[in-house]
C-alpha cells in the first residue's frame, strides 16, 4: 500500500533478513554439488545425464502443472531443481532415463504440487518417488519388458551392507566406503563431500543439526551397542558409512515440508528415523532401510510437532539465574 | 555462554550512522502539535483553550484517573484544538502550539535543592505531576518490595541510538533518576542490563556507578534483548507467567530515558518536554541524534538531519522492527517515539508472493516460545477453533518470525488479525 508521498504503508517489522526461498534451494543445489562431480568422476558422466533429466523433467511436469491448474508459474522458487537433483542422487548412475522421467511426475505432480505445493507435502517427494518408481520398474515395467533379467534391485550386487547384515565384515575398506563407495546409488558416493555439503548447509542456516545429528547418533549407539559380529566399534562405522544414511539424515530427512519444525519434534523424528533404520537393517526383508524408515517418520511428522511442541514463556521450572 | 533467551534475531545494527556525535538541539519548529490521546484511546480534555498564551511546562490536559497530564513544549498561543494525524496513523484531537520563540517557562520549572532529601511519598507525585509513566504500562508506586529494580539500557531495535547517547552524554542524569526510582520502590538489587554493542555508554556507566550499590550488565547484542520479558529472563532467569507482570517475578523495569525524566522532574521541576530523537536511515541527507521538543512535526526532524538524500521508500516512527510505517509527515514526534528512520530502496522486500515452506525460523526466532507457522496455517485453512492452544495472547509483536521468514509472509500482520479474531487486545506498542 502507498500514501499520498509514495511511501510504503504495512505493519512492522519494515526491515527482512536477506535470506530467501530461492537463495535456500540454491544453496541446496550447491551443497550438493562436489558428490554430484564425484559422482561423475568416480562412477561415469552418466551421472551427470541422469541428474539434468531428472532436474530437467521435474522443472517441465512443474511448469505443466502450474499452466494445466492456472496457477501462477512456481518455477522460480527453485525447489523443483532441488528435488530433481535428490531424485537423480537416490538412483544409481546406471538407471534408466525412463526412470527419472517417471520418478519426476510422482515427486512433483503427485506428492508436492497435488497436496499444495511448496511447503505442503507430507511425505518427501524425491524419496517417494524413488521408491514408486523402483516398485514400478520390478514389478510392471521389468516383467514387460525383460522377463529374464531381473529389475534394478538394490541389492543386486554384494554391498557392504549385504554382507554386514550377513554377519561378516564388509571387503570394502573403511577409506573406500568414506570417499569411493561406487556400489549404490549416485548420492552415497562420497560420504566425505556429503559431510562438508551438509556442513556448508548448517553454516548457511538452511537446516537445523537436530535431525541429522539425531538420526546418525541413534543409528551409531544401536549399531554399538547391538552389534553383529565382533567388533563393534568397526561395525557401527560401516553401518554409517554404508547405504545412504548419511544423504539421508542430511538431504532427506531435512526436508521442510516432511519433516516437524518444533525442536522437540525435530529430535524425536531424528530418533524415530534411527531406530526405524536400524531395525529395517537387522529384520527387515533387505539390507537397506534408510527408503522406509524416513518414509514412515514422515507420517508421523506432525504429531512429533505437537508432541515435541515448545513450553509456553513463563510455565516451566525455575532456572538458575544466568548471572549474579 | 548461557544464550539468557530463546530465539531471537540479529538484524544489522547500523548504529554507526549516528553513534558519533552528541545530540544536538534542533532548530526550533513554529508549530507544535500535542494529541491529546495516546492513540487509540479516549482524549482527555484540554486544560487550556483557543487563544490562550502557554508557557513551557504548563499543563495541557487535565489529569484525569490513571491517564498523565500533557504539557507545552514551548511557549506560544494556542491557535487550534482540532484533529491532527497522530505517529500511529489515526487522527487524534490534538492541542496546535504557535511557538512564539521566547521560551518563557511555567513558575514550577525551578531547581529544587532539597531533591536529595525528598520523601518517597513526596517524589512519587512529582512524577505523577510530571507525567512519567513507566514504558511497558510500568508504575511507579508497588504495593509490595521488589527484589531487582533492572534499568532497561539495552535498546535492540537497530538504528536507535537515542538512550545510546543520553548515556555516553548525560549519565550522571541517568544514574541520579535511577536513585530516586530506588528510592521508591526499595529494592534489593539494582541492575543496569545494556547490550555489548554501546561499549562506551557502559564505560561511562562504569565511572558514575563506581561507588553506587548499581550492578552493569553487558548482554550479548540479540533482538529483542530489551523486551520486558526477555530482559528478566536474560538477567535473573526468571520467566513471567502468563497473566503476570514483572513485579510478580520481583522486579520493575524501567528504560533509561525514563529514569533521566525522573531526575529531570525532581531535580528541575521539569516535566517530559524534551526527548532525543535518532533522526536516521538510507535515504536521510545527514543522519543525528538530536534533542528536540515533543510536538515537533516529523518533517521538521527530517528537515534538521538535512532533509532526503534520495527518495525514501519507507518512513518509520520508532525502531524498524515495531515502529509505524508514516504516510504523511505532518505526525508530531510524542514522548514514545526514539527514532524517525526513513528507509532508501535498497531495504524494499523485492519477493512479491510470500509462501510457508515450513522451514520452522519463525518458531526458531520466536523468543516468547510461540509457533507463528501454525498462526498463518489455521488462519489460511479457515480454523480460527485451533487457534487458541497457540496462546498467541504472549506475542509480543517484536517482528522476529516476518524477520526471518525466508518466504516473506507478513507473519506480524497475520498473527494480529488472528488476535482481532480471537478478541484479544494488541499488546502496548513500546517505545
Amino acid at each position: 500500500m502507498t500514501g499520498k508521498l509514495g511511501l510504503t504503508i504495512n505493519t512492522s517489522p519494515h526491515i527482512h533478513s536477506q535470506q530467501h526461498g530461492r537463495q535456500i534451494m540454491l544453496d541446496v543445489v550447491l551443497a550438493l554439488s562436489p558428490s554430484l562431480v564425484a559422482a561423475c568422476g568416480l562412477i561415469s558422466m552418466r551421472a551427470l545425464l541422469l541428474a539434468a533429466t531428472s532436474t530437467g523433467a521435474c522443472v517441465l511436469f512443474e511448469c505443466l502443472f502450474c499452466k494445466l491448474t492456472r496457477r501462477r508459474n512456481t518455477i522460480e522458487d527453485c525447489s523443483a531443481v532441488v528435488t530433481g537433483l535428490i531424485l537423480a542422487f537416490s538412483f544409481r548412475a546406471t538407471t534408466p532415463l525412463w526412470m527419472a522421467v517417471c520418478g519426476a511426475f510422482i515427486a512433483i505432480v503427485l506428492v508436492k504440487n497435488l497436496f499444495g505445493g511448496l511447503g505442503n507435502n507430507v511425505m518427501n517427494p524425491a524419496l517417494t518417488a524413488c521408491y514408486l518408481t523402483l516398485q514400478i520398474n520390478k514389478y510392471i515395467v521389468s516383467p514387460l519388458a525383460s522377463p529374464i533379467l531381473s529389475a534394478v534391485d538394490v541389492l543386486s550386487a554384494a554391498t557392504p551392507l549385504t554382507q554386514l547384515k550377513a554377519g561378516l565384515m564388509p571387503d570394502a575398506s573403511l577409506f573406500h566406503m568414506l570417499l569411493e563407495k561406487t556400489g549404490g546409488s549416485m548420492g552415497e558416493v562420497s560420504s566425505l563431500l556429503l559431510l562438508l555439503g551438509g556442513a556448508y548447509l548448517v553454516w548457511r542456516d538452511v537446516i537445523k543439526l537436530r535431525i541429522p545429528l539425531a538420526y546418525c547418533g541413534t543409528v551409531a549407539l544401536l549399531t554399538l551397542l547391538f552389534p553383529r559380529g565382533h567388533a563393534p566399534f568397526l561395525f557401527m562405522l560401516y553401518h554409517l558409512l554404508g547405504g545412504s544414511v548419511l544423504f539421508g539424515a542430511l538431504y532427506v530427512a531435512t526436508d521442510y515440508a516432511s519433516s516437524p519444525v518444533t525442536a522437540g519434534g525435530q529430535w524425536l523424528y531424528g530418533i524415530g528415523c534411527g531406530v526405524a533404520t536400524v531395525l529395517l537393517r537387522y529384520y527387515g526383508p533387505s539390507a537397506e532401510g534408510v527408503t522406509y524408515a524416513i518414509l514412515l517418520m514422515n507420517l508421523f511428522a506432525r504429531p512429533l510437532d505437537r508432541l515435541g511442541a515448545p513450553r509456553r514463556f513463563g510455565t516451566g521450572p525455575k532456572k538458575r539465574a544466568a548471572r549474579k | 555462554m548461557k544464550k539468557g533467551f530463546w530465539g531471537g534475531v540479529h538484524p544489522p545494527a547500523r548504529k554507526e550512522l549516528t553513534q558519533a556525535a552528541s545530540p544536538r538541539i534542533i532548530p526550533m519548529p513554529r508549530e507544535l502539535i500535542f494529541p491529546l490521546a495516546a492513540g487509540g484511546g479516549a482524549p482527555q480534555a484540554p486544560a487550556v483553550h483557543i487563544g490562550d498564551v502557554v508557557c513551557i511546562g504548563q499543563p495541557l490536559s487535565l489529569e484525569e484517573g490513571e491517564s498523565t497530564p500533557l504539557h507545552a513544549s514551548v511557549s506560544g498561543r494556542v491557535v487550534a484544538i482540532e484533529a491532527r494525524s497522530h505517529p500511529k496513523g489515526m487522527q487524534v484531537h490534538s492541542i496546535v502550539i504557535e511557538n512564539d520563540h521566547q521560551y518563557t517557562k511555567a513558575p514550577s520549572i525551578k531547581r529544587r535543592p532539597d531533591a536529595a532529601a525528598l520523601s518517597p511519598s513526596a517524589i512519587y507525585s512529582i512524577i505523577r505531576a510530571a507525567g512519567i509513566a513507566g514504558t511497558g504500562g510500568a508504575v511507579f508506586a508497588l504495593e509490595r518490595p521488589i527484589d531487582t529494580l533492572l534499568i532497561n539500557a539495552c535498546e535492540c531495535e537497530p538504528y536507535v541510538t537515542a538512550d545510546d547517547s543520553l548515556l555516553c552524554y548525560y549519565t550522571e542524569q541517568v544514574v541520579l533518576g535511577i536513585e530516586l526510582i530506588a528510592k521508591l520502590l526499595r529494592p534489593t538489587h539494582i541492575r543496569i542490563a545494556i547490550e555489548d554493542n554501546k561499549l562506551a555508554a557502559a564505560a561511562a556507566l562504569h565511572t558514575h556507578v563506581k561507588d553506587t550499590p548499581i550492578a552493569i550488565h553487558v548482554l550479548p547484542t540479540r533482538y529483542p534483548q530489551g523486551a520486558k520479558e526477555q530482559l528478566i529472563q536474560a538477567v535473573t532467569g526468571k520467566q513471567i507467567p502468563p497473566g503476570s507482570t514483572a513485579a510478580d517475578v520481583g522486579c520493575a523495569v524501567y528504560n533509561v530515558a525514563t529514569c533521566a525524566s525522573v531526575y529531570k522532574a525532581v531535580y528541575a521541576g521539569e516535566p517530559i518536554i524534551k526527548r532525543i530523537v535518532t533522526v536516521t536511515g538510507g535515504a536521510i541527507k545527514k543522519p543525528e541524534n538530536f534533542i528536540a521538543p515533543i510536538g515537533t512535526p516529523l518533517s521538521h526532524l527530517i528537515e534538521a538531519a538535512g532533509g532526503f538524500v534520495r527518495a525514501p521508500h519507507k518512513i518509520i516512527a520508532g525502531g524498524p522492527m515495531m515502529g509505524v510505517a508514516q504516510a504523511v509527515l505532518d505526525a508530531p514526534l510524542v514522548r514514545s517515539i526514539n527514532a524517525v528512520i526513513c528507509l532508501g530502496d535498497e531495504d524494499r522486500v523485492k519477493q512479491v508472493h510470500p509462501v510457508c515452506m515450513r522451514c520452522g525460523k519463525c518458531l526458531a526466532a520466536c523468543p516468547m516460545h510461540l509457533q507463528p507457522l501454525y498462526a498463518y496455517r489455521y488462519e489460511r485453512t479457515g480454523k480460527p477453533y485451533k487457534l487458541p492452544p497457540l496462546h498467541l495472547e504472549d506475542c509480543l509483536e517484536c517482528g522476529c518470525c516476518a524477520y526471518v521468514c525466508p518466504g516473506k509472509l507478513p507473519l506480524v500482520e497475520i498473527i494480529r488479525r488472528c488476535k482481532q479474531t480471537l478478541g484479544i487486545a494488541a499488546r502496548e506498542v513500546r517505545p
